[in-house]
């Protein structure tokens, strides 16, 4: 019996013991899983729009003392502020620096200053400086070599990539036949600026020859009318233009802008403006100086634009910005339609134009000029981006992103397989206060915002999210987003998505990630 | 049927034992070198990511990251330091907390990495690792650090439900090929026991037949070792107990014999006595005489028979004393001379003087008698009978020599047997049972001594006693 036992036992040990040679996979699966700590974050709820930058250096380009180049100069930045507001901030640094050991001042004796109206204009990474008419003292190379230290100085901002230089409104020739327009000018930092100024006497008419026969290529920008009247925005193109007449010019830009923008996405399908004209364009100068084109059109015109979808009063916006940025000495517009001259123009949006002797100057469209942000709807389950217009003075508000994001997809957008990305019903009223602070946006949202979430699921809550941080990101320049809801951390609202903490900038959820 | 038992369940359980460990030894190999790659491949990672997290080059590090976990064959993640994933190779679990064990040791700073391997339901492994029907997954975590110190961790999500699948192929292998070998083993082992054990179970139903009683039975001695030997051992014990069986038949149909003769015989006359009133009184007296010597005869056998029978069951004690043996050897001889002197026999005596040993005198003086009585008796008027008591080593040796008609060889085997006897006819007349010399043989045999005979027909005989000094009774001679 004894024996017996002692046997049981033995086998029992030995199966026993088998039994622990391999502990199998997964064993610890009855252990309660681990919790993390809540998120903290180190900023609180913004109640209000503001951007909180560390005080930075701006870089200023500025002529050599020996003038060969171009000498960097480096200032005390304005912290805070919207690009926009930043790029006219830049500019009055440029134009006041003084003369040092290194540089000389731009103005060299003149006193060089922005104009009174539009000083500024930022929008589609072109930005248009308008001078006041002192500027017109520096000489031609003096003007180009300002133009060039614009370029430089202002490119040095993100998503800035070239400058328009005007004077009192009209862009400035560089040549005594006043034809040879600056056009865009780039940054050129370092480069020989007499090498440079060569290059652009080169292309003017030379003594004695026929201007309208000497051909010129030049990089400029072209203005496009909106789609649904929403204003006009730009995008730049290189030219060629047969002749250096504005006649010329102007046929050259009027068709150029009726094959329509290259890049830009929102804007109108342009109708064939040179076949809607029954003349060529003709120059006539002004009395109180300046030069004017007049464009007509046969009878009928505006109905078919209308037709066509475009909006009369931006298209001629447009029409208006494209030449008097580029041609040297426009100072506006006249349009005729068939033999009258079309002396009202409304647009929904903007009111009335104001057309004082039937011209249309510049200055009459300088709330017409839009920004444009990028914002993130969803396509497919991915995020896809989609150009939105704003207000050129807003372009880069973040609120304007997030308002821009509210208002969901155009119907074109949608067309193009567009959705919205945010709750139904939530606006810019939602967004109770928003800003930038260091490399982070700081977004407090309304409860109602957190209930409509809450609303669209556990399903679309990621892509919702995602939405705001790739938009306030890629636009701002931050890289994370952090997000409160009247003015507290939430946790969970849909229960996927973990709001408390930061959102870094993910582009692996934007379409583009993909195939 | 018992040892077969115990065999297999020994050798099952040992080939259980060998095959889990043998498959421990496996998964432990597979799992731990998985360990060391997956553990590895995050580290490197981690190196890797760690700058490009803390700058944030998003396009950069999103490409790099699927292009990464691609060619592992897995998935990786980033989260931060408050356990959010910020970037997923996968881009399926942004934004959300990542409640994993070797998540959390590594964000609470307990270590700098950590791996584990896990079994979870279809739906979580498929969410994982993009895997459909998969079951197993492991997770291996590294830290992350920057200028800032520790700035999260990363994760890599690896498919391991190939090596589980693999493993459990192994496994199921190994098993499939321990069973075999066991069932071989076991079915070896069952025709090997047959073979060992068929001679056992032959011997075993032999001792059966002979416990039913048929002692003529015999197991072949076939094989080597130990069973022949066991074999060539039995047959002989059968061969003695038959020879002990025949003996015992023949002993009990020579007492039956022994016993019932006298009664015949006695029967006889008197019948003849009770129907024959006229019978000569003479007659009548001799057949009386006759009458009473059967019964002395008779009461003789009997005593004669429940002396062995004692002596067999060892019921006669023996009774241990130091002898003078040539006192007691004078003392025999003096008690027969008379009755040799009336034959006109010689009895000489030659006992060496002073010679002793532990023996019970009863029995020893039974012996000597017995033999010097027989002696007498087949020796013819006249004759001479020598008594004689010598030391032999460590032994006392008797020699009763005797000038008589003597033994025939053919008999000289057996007249140590019970009833046997030379010559019956004469034997019965001197008075003799047929039992003296088995009785003396039996007393030899207490003391541990021998008895044998050398005879001659017609020459005589001498019966020599050998019988050892110090011995404490002896064994019963066979």
């Amino acid at each position: 019996m004894r024996r017996r036992r002692l046997l049981a036992l033995t086998l029992a040990m030995m199966l026993g013991l088998s039994g622990c040679a391999a502990r199998p996979v997964g064993e610890d699966e009855e252990k309660p899983a681990p919790t993390l700590p809540r998120a903290s974050v180190e900023w609180t709820a913004p109640d209000g729009d503001f951007i909180y930058g560390e005080p930075g250096l701006w870089t200023l380009y500025l002529p050599s003392r020996n003038g060969l180049n171009l000498a960097a100069q480096h200032v005390q930045s304005t912290p805070g502020i919207l690009r926009s507001e930043e790029a006219e901030a830049i500019a009055r640094e440029l134009l006041a620096y003084p003369a040092n050991q290194q540089v000389d001042a731009l103005g060299g004796g003149v006193q060089l200053a922005l104009a009174a109206e539009n000083p500024v204009e930022y929008s589609g990474g072109v930005v248009t400086v308008n001078l006041a008419s002192s500027a017109l003292g520096l000489g031609y190379r003096g003007v180009y070599t300002l133009g060039l230290a614009l370029a430089s100085t202002l490119c040095e901002l993100e998503n800035v990539r070239c400058v328009n230089v005007l004077v009192a409104g009209q862009s400035v020739s560089l040549d005594t036949g006043g034809m040879l327009p600056m056009g865009s000018v780039t940054a050129h930092p370092g480069e020989n600026l007499p090498v440079l100024w060569e290059q652009m006497e080169a292309r003017k008419t030379p003594v004695g020859s026929d201007a309208a026969q000497t051909p010129l290529t030049s990089y400029m920008t072209l203005y496009f009318p909106l789609d649904n009247g929403q204003g006009i925005i730009c995008e730049n193109r290189t030219l060629t233009f047969p002749g250096q007449t504005p006649g010329l010019m102007a046929s050259a830009i009027l068709e150029a802008l009726s094959q329509g923008a290259m890049y830009l996405t929102g804007v109108t399908e342009m109708p064939d403006l040179m076949s809607q004209m029954i003349y060529e364009p003709l120059t006539s100068e002004l009395a109180d100086g300046g030069r004017m084109i007049t464009l007509s059109f046969r009878e009928g015109v505006e109905a078919e634009w209308q037709a066509a979808g475009v909006d009369p009063a931006c298209l001629a916006a447009a029409i208006c910005y494209s030449l008097t940025t580029f041609i040297p000495g426009t100072a506006g517009v006249a349009i005729r339609v068939g033999d009258r001259p079309m002396t009202s123009l409304r647009s929904e949006k903007f009111g009335e134009v104001p057309v004082l002797g039937g011209l249309l100057r510049r200055s009459g469209f300088g709330n017409y000029l839009m920004g444009q942000t990028t914002v993130y709807f969803i396509r497919d389950g991915r995020l896809a981006p989609a150009e939105k217009s704003v207000d050129r003075g807003r372009a880069d508000s973040l609120r304007a992103q997030l308002a821009a994001l509210t208002e969901g997809p155009d119907a074109r957008e949608r067309a193009e397989g567009l959705e919205a990305a945010l709750p139904e019903g939530t606006g810019e009223e939602d967004v109770l206060g928003v800003a930038l602070e260091g490399d982070a946006v700081l977004v407090n949202l309304s409860e109602s915002f957190r209930s409509g979430i809450q609303r669209m699921g556990r399903e679309a809550e990621t892509l919702l999210c995602y939405s705001m941080v790739n938009t306030l990101c890629l636009n701002s320049g931050a890289r994370r987003v952090c997000f409160f809801f009247e003015g507290e951390q939430v946790e969970y609202i849909a229960g996927t998505v973990y709001w408390a903490g930061v959102f870094d900038y993910n582009t692996g959820l934007c379409e583009e990630s993909f195939g | 049927m018992k040892i077969l038992l115990a065999f297999f369940v020994v050798v099952g359980a040992s080939f259980i034992v060998a095959a889990n460990n043998m498959n421990g030894v496996v998964r432990n190999y597979l799992t731990g070198q998985r360990t060391r790659e997956d553990t590895q491949a995050a580290e490197n990672l981690a190196a890797i990511y760690a700058p490009l997290f803390q700058s944030g080059d998003v396009t950069d590090l999103n490409n790099r990251l699927q292009e990464d976990a691609l060619g592992l064959d897995g998935r990786l993640l980033l989260v931060d330091t408050d356990g959010k994933v910020q970037y997923d190779s996968l881009n399926g679990f942004c934004g959300q907390r990542l409640q994993l064990s070797e998540v959390l040791r590594v964000l609470s700073g307990e270590d700098t990495a950590s791996y584990g391997m896990h079994r979870a339901d279809r739906e979580a492994v498929y969410r994982m690792t993009g895997e459909a029907e998969a079951e197993y997954v492991a997770y291996g975590a590294h830290e992350m650090t920057g200028s800032r110190g520790l700035i999260g961790a990363l994760v890599y999500v690896s498919r391991i439900q190939g090596m589980m699948d693999s493993m459990n192929q192994v496994s199921r292998q190994l098993n499939t090929v321990f069973a075999l070998i066991g069932v071989v083993t076991l079915v070896l082992a069952l025709f090997l026991s047959r073979v060992v054990t068929s001679p056992i179970v032959n011997l075993s139903r032999t001792m059966r037949r002979m416990g039913e009683g048929d002692l003529s039975v015999r197991v072949p001695e076939k094989g080597s070792g130990e069973l022949l030997q066991l074999a060539v051992n039995y047959n002989t014990m059968a061969a003695q107990l038959e020879k002990m069986d025949r003996s015992r038949n023949q002993f009990v149909s020579n007492a039956s014999h022994e016993l019932k003769t006298p009664l015949t015989s006695m029967k006889i006359m008197l019948e003849t006595m009770l129907y024959e009133p006229d019978m000569p009184a003479e007659l009548r007296q001799e057949f009386m005489r006759d009458i009473n010597q059967e019964i002395d005869r008779l009461t003789q056998i009997i005593t004669d028979l429940l002396t062995l029978t004692r002596m067999d069951n060892r019921q006669d004690a023996m009774k241990m004393e130091d002898l003078d043996m040539s006192a007691l050897t004078e003392e025999i001889a003096r008690l027969l001379r008379p009755v040799a002197e009336k034959r006109g026999q010689k009895l000489i005596c030659r006992a060496a003087p002073g010679l002793r040993m532990r023996g019970d005198g009863g029995k020893l003086n039974q012996v000597l008698y017995n033999l010097t009585d027989n002696a007498m008796k087949y020796t013819q008027d006249g004759g001479t009978v020598q008594v004689s008591l010598e030391e032999e080593g460590e032994n006392l040796v008797w020699r009763v020599k005797d000038n008589g008609v003597g033994i025939p060889r053919e008999d000289q085997e057996h007249i140590f047997d019970r009833f046997y006897r030379v010559d019956k006819a004469r034997s019965r007349d001197t008075g003799g049972t047929g039992l003296g010399l088995s009785i003396v043989k039996q007393m030899v045999g207490l003391h541990g001594g021998s008895i044998r005979v050398e005879s001659e027909p017609g020459k005589g005989s001498c019966f020599i006693v050998t019988l050892p000094r110090d011995r404490e009774g002896g064994r019963t001679a066979g």
